[in-house]
């Protein structure tokens, strides 16, 4: 044992805490000192490659918005641009009308995470604390439909936003208009709740102490107030990081807005930035430039939220 | 007061009614066929335009405010809409319109793609009126045609003629690569390799599928029959130019590993390779990334030469336009299409996509926006191939580009490639007959 090895002597009551202060063998520390010392330089440098590979991407990007069209034609162009051309960024915003696809895209975020912050949490809530026998059928039909691609459902959501009774010139069998097609029902709607929102948040509920939920029934709260100002408040974190999820999902979309709209006053971020890319002929820089200013909100907000947002996965047990 | 059951009744039949309603097909009814355009009358209706072309600020005004401009000074009881689309997504966006049955009045789309909606009842066939005084290369507009009669009108190309390095080519003796045969085309590329040393060629690296296209018409065949019912992927010239594809990558005249990542420059432009298979819309990238490679000096341009050297031949992708079945202003819609197709909107079409105009009617000279590649291939337009031909064409040419890979970098055998294409081929023609 350890403690046969000191040199000052032992305390006869050995609590937790005074067996804690002895144990550091004076014979060992440097070895162990040594130890820790390489593995936090091994875990130093790795975590430094993994941000290395992680930035470089968006270094590149924002490298080649600033390039000029000869060092893009290079074969290997240096990672730093010789000369910055910052212009293209002006250019990129003139080629297309970006102020109008940046309001609907914040719209679209914003009114996501609002939405996804009520109903999501409400059907979070619901199912990791009401107790109903639809409740494990429920849950695993959401993560059911988490398992289906976008691109198989697209078509009948399509047709869903086409034939909406009374919408768009529609009857009430949705014939005779266009229904949510080019409007900002097909743009917000569907996006207002996803299943991995409630899966989330239902992972975020799960954990919450239920006692505070059954010390509120007994204190005479609602079923709504319990909800809302005894259970969400704890937890922030998963709800930061969902708001974030679902203004990110807002931000990107790009397919979904291309295929419901055809108004410019309606078309999104993304699909703007497809200007660039022509049959034959990609505009790298402006792509890049226009790309660069796409990511910044998202780069800013996470920045900000990073700390939440982390924690948030953390505790949600996906991680 | 509703109780819980009605509203539960009434969510029921709503739901059941947007059911019916998303499975129904809407409204509408078939355009008569051979529409053709009317001379007479005033024009009216909003037309819905979708175009994978005239993206952004300065493609809007160019056709907005300029070209469709035009006609509505001419017709102001017709509008329009216009809906942009990238190319990569065109397909996507018109199937989800068709699906929904609010396909647009017009619709813009890529070469071979004619067949496949119009077999679907999207496109109302047009009578040969509506190509009025325009001079249409006959294969394309054979690709624009299902079950004999015309559905769509090609109107801005993109051609893949050979590029050459004039000033390294002069250096090795080779003042002209313009060769009668296949064979003395494949001679002269040795010849190039064994004074270089460099891979002579830029071609392999490109799309396969349309390379094994063009070399079937370069050997005298074609890939499907006139109806498009039956497939020739297993015909002589199509072996022939899968074999001549390998002998290429074997032999280090072309290589495949020369494929380079989106957004970097190609080996031609790198200068690797002293010819080139490329498109007339790398004009705008090589002016502005190697402005040397479009000096007069040192661009030159060739076709391709066919195997029994009858002729010269010119692959072309492209935009079409098609009329939609369910257009409500069909008249509108047909004059607009002749109008796009006639000379002075073609000029100013091919002026903003950079692409070349689909009419050889247009005059040696025509100012085309200083894309020496498009005046080139303007100028050779009788000699125009391209691939597809079957209503079947969407499925197909998705699956050609890993088999006919597999064969050229001898992964798979010329006759196990050939077999599984023409396999694919027919089981896809198979499921819509």
């Amino acid at each position: 044992m350890a403690t046969e090895n000191l040199e000052f002597p032992v305390p006869v009551d050995l609590s937790t805490d005074t067996v804690r202060e002895v144990r550091p063998s004076p014979v060992r520390s440097p070895s162990l000192k040594r130890q820790r010392l390489i593995s936090r330089a091994v875990l130093w440098v790795l975590l430094a490659a993994v941000s290395v590979a992680m930035v470089t991407p968006f270094a590149w990007m924002v490298f080649t918005a600033v390039r000029s069209p000869e060092e893009l034609g290079q074969v290997n162009p240096p990672f730093i641009p010789r000369t910055w051309h910052f212009e293209n960024f002006l250019r990129a915003l003139e080629a297309a009308p970006f102020h109008i696809y940046a309001r609907n895209s914040f719209i679209i975020g914003a009114s996501n995470v609002v939405t996804t912050m009520v109903f999501g949490a409400s059907a979070g809530y619901a199912l990791a604390k009401l107790r109903f026998r639809a409740a494990p059928w429920i849950f695993a039909w959401l993560l059911a439909t988490m398992m289906i691609p976008f691109y198989a459902i697209v078509i009948p959501d399509f047709l869903l936003a086409r034939f909406m009774p009374l919408f768009g010139g529609n009857d009430i069998f949705g014939q005779g208009g266009q229904g949510w097609i080019d409007s900002w029902w097909a743009l917000l709607v569907p996006g207002m709740v996803s299943a991995f929102s409630i899966f989330l948040l239902r992972q975020f509920y799960v954990v919450t102490p239920t006692e505070l939920i059954e010390a509120a029934r007994l204190d005479g709260l609602s079923e709504p107030r319990i909800w809302v100002q005894i259970i969400t408040p704890q937890i922030k974190p998963g709800l930061l990081t969902v708001a974030l999820l679902a203004f990110e999902g807002g931000w990107n979309n790009f397919l979904w807005p291309l295929l419901v709209t055809t108004s410019e006053d309606l078309r999104v971020i993304q699909v703007g930035l497809s200007v660039f890319r022509q049959e034959s002929n990609t505009q790298w820089d402006l792509l890049m430039a226009g790309t660069t200013l796409s990511a910044v909100p998202m780069i800013v907000l996470f920045v900000i939220f990073q700390r939440y947002f982390v924690n948030g996965f953390v505790n949600s047990g996906i991680k | 007061m509703i109780n819980r059951r009605q509203l539960l009744a009434a969510a029921g039949i709503a739901g059941a009614a947007v059911t019916a309603a998303a499975c129904s097909t809407g409204g509408g009814k078939p355009a008569a066929s051979g529409a053709k355009p009317t001379a007479t009358g005033e024009l009216k209706g909003n037309l819905n335009l979708i175009t994978p072309e005239f993206a952004g600020t300065e493609g809007k005004a160019d056709l907005e405010g300029g070209i469709l401009k035009k006609f509505t000074e001419k017709h102001p009881g017709v509008t329009f809409q216009v809906d942009y689309v990238p190319w990569d997504k065109l397909n996507e966006k018109l199937s989800t319109q068709i699906a929904g049955g609010t396909p647009s009045d017009l619709m813009m789309m890529g070469m071979g793609w004619t067949a496949p909606f119009a077999q679907k009842k999207v496109f109302a066939p047009l009578d040969e009126s509506v190509l009025g005084d325009a001079k249409v290369p006959k294969l394309l507009l054979d690709n624009a045609r299902y079950n004999g009669k015309l559905y769509a009108v090609p109107l801005l190309l993109e051609s893949r003629p050979f590029l050459y390095r004039k000033d390294l080519l002069g250096k090795i003796g080779i003042s002209d690569p313009n060769r009668t045969t296949l064979d003395e085309f494949t001679q002269m590329l040795r010849e190039i390799k064994t004074k270089t040393g460099k891979v002579p060629l830029d071609m392999l690296a490109s799309n396969l599928r349309q390379v094994w296209g063009q070399m079937t018409f370069a050997f005298g065949g074609t890939q499907f029959s006139d109806d498009g019912t039956k497939c020739y992927f297993n015909s002589d010239p199509a072996v022939k130019a899968l074999e001549w594809m390998v002998m290429l990558q074997k032999d280090g005249l072309s290589d495949v590993n020369q494929r380079v990542a989106t957004g970097q420059p190609g080996s031609y432009q790198k200068g690797e390779n002293l010819l080139g298979w490329q498109s007339s819309g790398v004009w705008p990238t090589f002016s502005k990334q190697s402005p040397e490679l479009v000096k007069d000096e040192n661009l030159g341009m060739i076709l391709c030469p066919t195997a029994d050297g009858s002729k010269k031949i010119l692959y072309q992708g492209g935009t079409l336009v098609g009329l939609s079945t369910r257009s409500k202003s069909p008249d509108a819609a047909l004059a607009v299409m002749q109008y796009l197709l006639s000379n002075d909107a073609l000029v100013a079409e091919s002026k903003s996509t950079g692409k070349v105009p689909a009419n050889s009617n247009i005059a040696k000279g025509t100012d085309l926006g200083g894309n020496k590649i498009i005046d080139f291939c303007q100028q050779h337009l009788d000699s125009s191939v391209t691939d597809g031909g079957t209503a079947a064409w969407m499925e197909i040419r998705g699956k050609m580009d890993p088999i006919v890979e597999g064969a050229v970098l001898g992964t798979k055998t010329v006759k196990q490639a050939i077999d599984e294409l023409q396999k694919m081929a027919e089981e896809a023609i198979g499921r819509i007959k």
